[in-house]
């Protein structure tokens, strides 16, 4: 028959022991300086509001620079030519003019595509601007010439304008710069505001905790200064501070990660369920890899962010002590 | 500047000695203990403890005299959310040990000062007797090379006392010098210890009472 533990104080006492030997720490585990449940549970909240702010501007950071990859390498792997119809003008016909210029664009080295854009490609352009079926045959369309060129062999384009000057004057080389320059000034204030707000948000989280620790430091004194008294390092009383805000900082990361993903996955359901030729240049809010690994960084950024804060905070306010 | 509130002390502490520091209340017990386990330095003067000037004295180098002192604080400080055997262990903990260095060692204090079976409790389960012991536990698990004890038999029962008194005398045996700041002439009559006397901010040395007197 099993002998009851409990009959036998001795082997109780031991076992107790080999437990403690066995955890290898207090009893209790306890902390030497416990958290402040009134205090962390709504500064948690706070600190995970700050990491989805800061993860939405950087994810907008990173959706910017992929949507302007996009919008630049789509045109600046494209060429427009633009053939007027110029009034008076009998001698050759536009049709004739374009198989020229065709002609001439096709055997220019470093373009790999030369298509005429139909007359119903053509207006569908116009269409936002003069409408649907408001356009009249005789009204006098400008003839489009697509060109694909090779970004890595890109063909001489001033001596190809030249030679398009001398088939068709009014024809006119259109490479996109302008519209590439204007959307790269667009973005980079659109990446300087993602990037000022991520600051911002990084700057406010550093504040509060500072007031949290503050706040720590003044409720926990006694303790603090017991442990000064008998011969705590400055490090080893903030190490104990530092503690509760690495949790605090993970938690409240992993946190903001999970509301993130959900807004971008509804952000995406949304574009995708009502996109169309209107928003076609939309960045779309997919999460890729560096995306995720982005938003990994921020439950990390945000512990060490709180655990330097704290630290800074702790050895200032107890430096002033003896 | 407030006022003065000790001026004209000066005495020097031989390794292994054992001192009580005596006087009225308010006299200025606390405040030379404060200056001894450097939670204040001097408005002007001179300290120098284990041959180091504790008035010039980097504080960053302050910790590792303090590491030297064990106190017994007259309002015991204890935490109250660390266990009877987490707070005496807490000198340890700091120093750096590792618990299954010191867990015998506390377990043994804490049965010498009569708390074996209350190493869970916490602070404010005990009594004041009980946190007292607790304190001094503290105070002297690190072996000390200097003990400074205020009041350290204020709120037990004598028998208690004389066996806190023995801990003491055990710790001073093993070379540490002790300084028990105390209001009961009875114990300084009883145990034949020189005396600093505390009278309007200066000191006075008397020597050991007549054992017994």
């Amino acid at each position: 028959m099993l002998m009851s533990t409990s009959e036998d104080p001795a082997l109780m006492t031991r076992l107790k022991n080999g437990l403690r030997r066995q955890i290898g720490a207090n009893f209790k585990g306890a902390r030497i300086v416990p958290a402040n449940d009134t205090t962390n549970r709504p500064l948690l909240g706070v600190i995970a509001i700050m990491c989805f702010f800061a993860a939405l501007a950087g994810e907008s950071v990173l959706m910017i620079n992929r949507a302007v990859d996009e919008w630049t390498q789509g045109l600046s792997s494209a060429l427009t030519i633009q053939l007027r119809p110029v009034a008076g003008d009998t001698t050759v016909s536009l049709d004739a003019r374009v198989e020229q210029i065709l002609k001439i664009v096709r055997a220019t080295p470093g373009v790999t595509l030369a298509q005429e854009l139909s007359r119903r490609d053509t207006e569908k352009l116009l269409e936002p601007w003069l409408g649907a079926g408001n356009i009249l045959e005789e009204l006098p369309i400008p003839r489009l010439v697509d060109v694909q060129i090779d970004r890595s062999q890109p063909p001489e384009l001033e001596a190809l304008s030249l030679s398009l000057a001398q088939i068709a004057p009014s024809a006119k080389l259109n490479d996109h710069a302008q519209w590439n320059s204007r959307i790269l000034i667009f973005a980079n204030f659109l990446r300087g505001l993602a990037l000022s707000i991520l600051i911002l948000t990084i700057a406010t989280t550093m504040t509060i905790v500072v007031f949290a620790t503050r706040a720590g430091l003044t409720a926990k004194h006694d303790i603090v200064e017991v442990l000064h008294l008998i011969g705590a390092h400055d490090s080893f009383i903030a190490r104990e501070f530092e503690i509760q805000f690495v949790s605090l900082g993970l938690r409240a990361g992993f946190l903001a990660i999970a509301g993130a993903m959900l807004t971008f996955l509804l952000l995406g359901g949304l574009v995708s369920r009502y996109a169309n030729a209107d928003v076609y240049f939309l960045p779309t809010p997919d999460l890729y890899l560096s995306d995720l690994l982005f938003l990994l960084l921020i439950p990390l950024g945000a512990a060490l962010v709180a655990t330097l804060t704290t630290r800074f905070t702790v050895l200032r306010v107890i430096g002033r002590t003896l | 500047m407030g006022a003065e509130i000790l001026r004209d002390v000066s005495f020097h502490l031989e390794p292994g000695s054992f001192h009580f520091l005596t006087g009225a209340s308010g006299a200025g017990k606390t405040s030379l203990l404060k200056l001894m386990y450097m939670a204040r330095r001097p408005s002007r003067g001179w300290i120098t403890m284990f041959g180091q000037d504790l008035v010039h004295l980097p504080r960053s180098s302050l910790p590792e005299i303090r590491r030297r002192v064990g106190v017994v604080f007259q309002d015991f400080r204890l935490i109250n959310h660390l266990s009877t055997f987490d707070n005496v262990a807490l000198p340890l903990v700091i120093a750096g040990a590792h618990p299954n260095d010191y867990r015998e060692d506390v377990e043994e204090l804490l049965t010498w000062v009569g708390l074996g079976e209350r190493l869970d409790a916490k602070p404010p389960t005990l009594s004041g007797g009980e946190q007292q012991r607790v304190a001094i536990a503290r105070a002297v698990v690190a072996k000390p090379d200097l003990l400074l004890a205020d009041e350290p038999t204020g709120n037990v029962d004598p028998k208690i006392g004389q066996r806190l008194m023995r801990l003491f005398f055990e710790l001073n045996k093993l070379g540490a010098s002790v300084v028990i700041a105390t209001h009961d002439e009875h114990l300084v009559q009883k145990i034949a210890a020189p005396v600093l006397s505390l009278e309007n901010g200066t000191l006075v040395k008397r020597p050991p009472a007549a054992k017994g007197a």
